[in-house]
């Protein structure tokens, strides 16, 4: 923790005179039981019934009851297969290679499989592969029980022979009449799909492929197209850059496809002495800003003006310098990535495509060789202008038919309603869906497609990469696949697994054994056609994106991305990383704008958020009472809202939270600036969770360093280990011990190193341990009474420089002025995450005051929780200093209150069969995964040998893509982690209360400079 | 006297020569062809393809003598290929049974087909058996109705006697005012209650002697014991797997594709054919017809009845034990191999699971595993237990 800085969580703690934040602070479960409220009363006592009688005759009746029930046992079955199949051993985890590509987010993954069901998702590290919180949460879509389990004509259910009998005719009948058919599918980038389209089209007639991206990257894959040639999306490898300048792109989030997080922490290694630094230039709070080293609050119209004015200082020129404002920190950042030369690079997230261009001339005339233009991304296909011609020519009735796959216009076009109106122009409307969703819904036929988990399928996310999908269960519902459906309509006998195997050149079975090939890059020695492009037209067109007071920018929450898997309760739950907020989407807008529009955010005694909700028209569409986030940050004059939210279709009736941004999108731009905004009109119940588990501001939880100090300053300045005197002698807090100590420098000594410079906060590893350790889900009602289960939760810190902060203490006294210093302080802070789990301290101190031993030390450095032990006292959560101890206030399985995934057939085929499923009134805490090491150790012990440093992992470890988290055995003195703890950047959270954890934290180093 | 004697020595000379005489017609019509050696040859060779009057992959071989020559069997024996092309009645045959040809056995003499052809004539009855079993008669398992075979208190009864006459004495010494030695004996009655109380809630959940009746009334002794038949060949992934497994019903078939009539013991109220039904129901689970020797139909699986069960909250691995331990499956499951219907032989208590993990030493010489950072520990700690291995953490079973 820099000395000269000031953490805190929340606008609130930077009140004056409040006693909230200190109550919070003081308390682990902040609601009192209401006993004295009941017994104090006796009148009330008396009159309610059951009377105290009462009450002894139920208590008798019940242990009476209890007693007897538990003397028989049940019978149970034991239902063996009647023919084994031979890889499946019960009680033996398969692995299968797969591929995640939904049209928004692409990954080459690990499918784990017990007994036939997947249960986890896990990156293909050999594939490259990594995993984000959607990739996660993928694997429990594959239960949800709203998909579609039959094909439906016209609503009603039917059969594929239905189907096959009515639809090919009707198609035939539309080619006669000479209309348009049009199949409208989301980014599929699969080569036999394309081949299957084209036979199709050769069969019965010209079909027009229209791709269509909810969330468009038209615009940069257009750019890319006008100076290089080809409609794809440059590549880019960040670990070689050294300066980064981004405009508004979200590159850590989903910014033109994601994945690129891996790279970016390749190249702020600050062990190797060199570190990119990294400047970010945004009007919303996004991850990437949050990881940047420097960020300058900026909205949309201040950002294309900065945009303009690098692009004069890098390449000379001097476009529209009347109307750009020479400001001296954007001459800086041009400076700086001047200076980088061809190892800066700068990205931008405007979805115009003059914008795109300006960026990729500025990286052609650095000569970047960051971006990579030969070996494009193909993950991104959607075409603006056909999307809008053909519903334009719906409406005209120029459309005979539309066959829709993987895409829900009438949910994700600005204007839905419109597409839902002129379907009914369209003779023969067929959707192939997973869900009845708001375009199923519409259509005449729908048609049940199967999940990615019991396809087979193709996908060439970029040139020369090719990876194989294949199924890891069978069909679960009466589901067919789009490209077997389209086979079956062209007359083709053979299935499309035989399809697809026939037109793959190479080795089959290895390339399916390994989920991926790479396919060699033939040269091409013709350069493509190149347009000219006139920059002065571009800027002018730029610049007619006028200021104005609110601008609005629409981005994808890291949680729910486009929105397809609203029905996801563990992405529902999975607090955004930087509000802290589920369950929800929301405006977020400036501390500044907020007091002027008199908005507030309230915090409510038990720490639960309110916010005031307010009208927003943007381009005539008003949605109504959407609640204001005062986000610290958020650049003056600039709105937030994350698309995919508001889904009312194909979905439970708790999923159906928030508003739909898409009604904005216009023109599949993120940015506009015609808003109008209404006076507060409400409040909004907030499940947001970030004064829930502080560490009651105790100082030194969070350690931050320049890289400058970092290299030349010695670590006891910046990493202080605390000392305590004995014998008159300091002695580090880590050896003034007052307890016995355990022998544990023999077997297995369990430690996890977090990296804090490397976290990025995606939250992967938040969705992981849920599905590895059958975390349940709690609704929106209790997270916000601070009852979420998450064992692992990813701390979101602002800081900023304390003579701000002390100046606004000391100047403002009364409340309307203090509020006026919390905006200084909130403009612009400084962001840090921080992933806490158990510590699994070594002297622990959840384990003395437990009264029935059911937390105890292990012998391996976990800090074991036994669940059938505990008997709910909660003493343990009361005395851990790190908040990390989780109650189960319910029973979360099989119970209708909560009616998530643990409470259906389907939804709990997901659960981990090694790890328990807890009952109410237990508590529970990370275990360090104690199921998947003990299965590494048993594995070793099977084949007699050693084990290899790596071997041991848990699913947060294994989900990160960063390798910010690295977990392993101390014991083992050649391992990384060994290292890791030694390591001068190594500190243990509050260290000075001598509980010595296994879990050791790595300062963040930030390259200022 | 004598005459007497001699006319009885006689009768024995004439009676000892007849009756060898008697038995050396037997012995040379056994020269010729010994039924006895041509079941012995049957068995080996002939039961993977047939069986005496049922068809299986070949047709049925009872009284093959009667339709077919001697000389054509042994063609058909020798070299079943070649002989299938020269005669139409092979050929017949070879149509007939989906073209399968026969294995040939050249190795087979005439006098081994002979003794064959001798067995199929006279069959199983034909041979002097040596003893027909006698039925093993097992105490309690005539009843064939469930069993609850916990440790009952047959007297129960003395309990709510001694807790009356307690009461009674308490009452009649508090008439009579000696508020002291009520109150003693009050006291006393109370803890005496306390006790057996407690002593019952113990065994609650204990299930020790569950012997439930199985939907096939599968015998371990039969399969395990009298037919040596290896656990592992049926619980196949106890060495790799935290299960044992439930042999599927493939496994089963493996053996009773051909065995489909019990000769095992007859034990209990059961016959024959009672055994020869539950065999059938194996073949119903199967989806497998015996008449045309293929499966039919998809099958079903057997709902077996559980017998050993853990709580979920215990995690147990089989391959630990059995594979890295080295344990014999007899360790926790008892005498199986003498058990008809399988009951549960441990108490499966915890206080059952770690008292062996405190007396078991760890076999580290003989792993690789423990050369790495457990060296230290296999010096100092020669015969170190599961429990100083960390046997005893609560997290090694509870997660």
């Amino acid at each position: 923790m820099a000395p000269n800085k000031k953490y805190w969580v929340s606008t609130e703690e930077l009140k004056k005179d409040t006693s909230l934040v200190d109550n919070l602070n003081q308390k682990e479960f902040i609601e009192e039981i209401p006993t004295d409220e009941f017994l104090g009363d006796k009148e009330r006592l008396e009159s309610t019934a059951p009377s105290r009688r009462d009450f002894l005759k139920y208590l008798g009746f019940t242990t009476a009851a209890a007693t007897v029930a538990s003397c028989e046992g049940p019978v149970r079955k034991a239902i063996p297969y009647v023919i084994k199949p031979e890889e499946i051993t019960p009680g033996l985890a398969n692995y299968y290679a797969s591929t995640y590509f939904d049209g928004y987010d692409f990954a080459n993954v690990l499918v784990k499989t017990r007994e036939g069901r997947p249960i986890k998702i896990e990156p293909n590290n050999e594939a490259e592969g990594h995993t984000n919180a959607r990739v996660q949460a993928s694997v429990l879509s594959l239960y949800d029980t709203f998909r579609l389990q039959n094909p439906k004509i016209n609503g009603e259910e039917a059969t594929w022979e239905q189907i096959d009998s009515q639809v090919p005719d009707k198609l035939r009948e539309v080619f006669k009449s000479g209309k348009q058919v049009v199949l409208l599918t989301g980014t599929c980038a699969s080569p036999s799909t394309k081949k299957i389209v084209e036979n199709f089209t050769e069969k019965y007639g010209p079909v027009k492929h229209i791709v269509y991206d909810a969330v468009s990257e038209s615009a940069a894959t257009s750019a890319f197209e006008k100076l290089y040639g080809t409609k794809a999306l440059p590549d880019y490898d960040f670990s070689k850059a050294d300066v980064i300048v981004s405009v508004g792109a979200d590159f850590l989030g989903d910014w033109q496809g994601g994945g690129f997080s891996k790279g970016y922490m390749e190249g702020r290694k600050p062990e190797n002495g060199k570190m990119s630094q990294h400047i970010q230039l945004e009007a919303n709070m996004s991850l990437t800003g949050a990881n940047a080293d420097i960020r300058i609050p900026l909205k949309p119209s201040a950002q294309i003006t900065a945009l303009l004015s690098i692009y004069n200082e890098i390449t000379g020129q001097d476009f529209a310098t009347d109307k750009l404002v020479s400001e001296e920190r954007i001459k800086e950042v041009a400076d700086k990535l001047k200076k980088a030369g061809n190892k800066g690079v700068f990205v931008t997230g405007i979805q115009d495509e003059n914008a795109q261009l300006i960026a990729l001339a500025i990286n052609k005339a650095l000569g970047s060789i960051v971006i990579n233009t030969k070996v494009t991304k193909n993950i991104r296909h959607g075409n603006d202008a056909a999307v809008e011609q053909l519903l334009a020519d719906m409406t005209d009735g120029n459309v005979g038919a539309l066959i829709t796959y993987n895409t829900n216009p009438a949910y994700t076009l600005p204007k839905g309603e419109n597409f839902v109106q002129a379907l009914e122009k369209v003779d023969l409307s067929i959707a192939f869906a997973m869900h009845e969703d708001e375009t199923a819904k519409a259509m005449k036929y729908v048609l049940a497609v199967p999940h990615y988990l019991e396809s087979w399928g193709d996908v060439m996310p970029k040139r020369g990469r090719y990876s194989l999908i294949q199924p890891t269960i069978q069909a679960l519902f009466n589901t067919r696949q789009f490209q077997d459906t389209l086979l079956k309509w062209t007359g083709n006998e053979s299935d499309y697994t035989t399809f697809l195997k026939d037109n793959f050149e190479g080795d089959w079975n290895q390339s399916l054994h390994d989920g991926f090939a790479i396919l060699e890059i033939e040269d091409e020695s013709s350069t493509p056609e190149v347009q000219e492009v006139d920059y002065n037209i571009v800027a002018e067109e730029l610049l007619k994106f006028e200021p104005k007071d609110f601008e609005l920018t629409l981005y994808t929450a890291n949680a729910m991305g486009d929105g397809q898997m609203a029905n996801n309760p563990w992405l529902q739950e999975l607090p955004d990383p930087i509000t802290r907020a589920s369950w929800d989407n929301y405006l977020t807008m400036s501390p500044t704008d907020a007091k002027n529009l008199n908005i507030k955010n309230i915090t409510a005694d038990n720490g639960a958020l309110d916010g005031d909700t307010i009208d927003i028209t943007v381009n005539g569409v008003t949605l109504e009472k959407v609640p204001v986030y005062i986000q610290p940050g958020q650049a003056i004059g600039s709105l937030g809202l994350a698309l995919g939210y508001g889904r009312k279709s194909g979905l439970k009736e708790e999923m159906k939270v928030g508003v739909n941004a898409y009604s904005f999108y216009k023109n599949f731009n993120n940015i506009q600036n015609d808003v109008i905004l209404s006076a507060p009109n409400g409040m909004h119940e907030f499940a947001c969770i970030q004064l829930h588990h502080t560490l009651a501001g105790r100082h030194d939880i969070l350690k931050e360093v320049s890289f400058h100090e970092y290299q030349h300053e010695d670590s006891h300045h910046w990493n202080h280990k605390h000392e305590f005197s004995m014998d008159h002698k300091g002695v580090p807090a880590e050896k003034a011990n007052l307890w016995e100590t355990y022998d544990d420098s023999t077997g297995h000594k369990f430690n996890l190193s977090i990296d804090l410079t490397a976290c990025t906060g995606c939250a992967a590893c938040v969705v992981a341990c849920h599905a590895e350790n059958n975390i349940p889900v709690v609704g929106k009602r209790e997270v916000r009474k601070s009852r979420d289960m998450h064992w692992l939760r990813i701390d979101r810190y602002y800081s900023s420089d304390v003579s701000s902060f002390e100046e606004a203490k000391e100047e403002g006294l009364g409340r309307v002025e203090m509020y006026h210093g919390v905006e200084r302080v909130a403009e612009n802070p400084q962001v840090a995450f921080q992933p806490v789990m158990c510590q699994h301290c070594n002297q622990a101190p959840c384990e003395t005051v437990c009264p029935v031993a059911a937390t105890s030390h292990g012998k391996q450095g976990q800090n074991q929780m036994a669940y059938n032990r505990c008997v709910g006292t909660r003493y343990c959560a009361n005395n851990c200093p790190y908040r990390v101890r989780r109650f189960n206030w319910f029973r979360y399985n099989e119970n209708d209150e909560f009616d998530y995934h643990m409470n259906d057939d389907y939804g709990k085929m997901v659960l981990n069969p090694d790890v328990v499923v807890r009952s109410r009134g237990v508590m529970e805490k990370c275990s360090l995964c104690i199921q998947m090491t003990q299965a590494t150790i048993l594995e070793a012990k099977k084949e007699g040998r050693t084990i290899k440093d790596g071997e041991f992992s848990t699913a947060c470890v294994n989900a990160c893509s960063t390798n910010a988290l690295v977990f392993g055995d101390v014991n083992d003195k050649d391992s990384k982690v060994a290292s890791l703890v030694e390591d001068k950047r190594a500190y243990h959270l509050l260290d000075f209360i001598g509980t010595r954890p296994n879990v050791v934290y790595q300062v963040k180093v930030r390259n200022e400079a | 006297m004598n005459i007497v004697q001699k006319r009885n020595l006689v009768s024995n000379l004439l009676a000892f020569v007849f009756t060898t005489l008697f038995f050396l017609t037997f012995s040379l019509q056994a020269q010729e062809a010994d039924p006895a050696k041509g079941k012995e040859l049957f068995m080996t060779n002939c039961t993977a393809c047939h069986q005496l009057d049922a068809k299986l992959i070949g047709p049925p071989l009872k009284n093959v003598a009667e339709r077919r020559s001697e000389e054509w069997i042994l063609s058909m024996v020798n070299n079943p290929t070649e002989w299938v092309q020269k005669n139409p009645e092979a050929k017949k045959l070879f149509e007939e049974y989906n073209k399968t040809p026969m294995t040939p056995f050249p190795q087979l003499t005439k006098e081994d087909v002979q003794n064959i052809i001798a067995y199929t004539s006279v069959g199983d009855e034909g041979i002097a058996v040596e003893a027909v079993a006698t039925p093993l008669v097992v105490p309690g398992a005539g009843n064939p109705i469930y069993q609850d075979l916990k440790p009952q208190n047959s007297n129960w009864w003395w309990q709510p006697l001694v807790v009356l006459i307690f009461i009674a004495v308490v009452y009649f010494l508090a008439k009579k005012k000696q508020n002291f030695a009520a109150i003693f004996f009050a006291i006393i009655g109370v803890f005496t209650v306390a006790y057996f109380l407690f002593a019952y809630l113990l065994q609650i959940g204990v299930d020790t002697g569950y012997k439930p009746i199985q939907p096939i009334e599968f015998s371990h002794k039969v399969h395990a014991g009298d037919n040596g038949i290896d656990c592992e060949y049926c619980h196949s992934s106890a060495k790799h797997s935290k299960t044992s497994g439930i042999p599927s019903t493939n496994v089963c078939m493996n053996c009773h594709k051909f065995i489909k009539e019990y000769k095992g013991e007859v034990y209990g109220d059961y016959d024959k054919e009672f055994f020869d039904a539950e065999i059938a129901k194996v073949y119903e689970s199967a989806g497998w017809d015996v008449s045309k020797f293929a499966y039919t139909s998809e099958g079903k699986p057997i709902e077996w009845t559980r017998v050993h069960s853990l709580p979920d909250f215990v995690f147990y691995n089989h391959s630990q034990h059995v594979n890295v331990a080295g344990l014999e499956c007899q360790t926790c499951h008892g005498p199986v191999e003498e058990m008809h219907r399988v009951e549960q032989f441990s108490p499966l208590t915890m206080d059952w699971c770690i008292s062996c993990h405190r007396d078991t030493e760890v076999n580290m010489d003989d792993n690789g595993y423990y050369r790495g950072t457990y060296e230290a520990l296999q010096k100092a700690h020669k015969g170190a237990t599961v429990a100083d291995m960390g046997g005893l953490e609560c997290g090694k079973c509870h997660y």
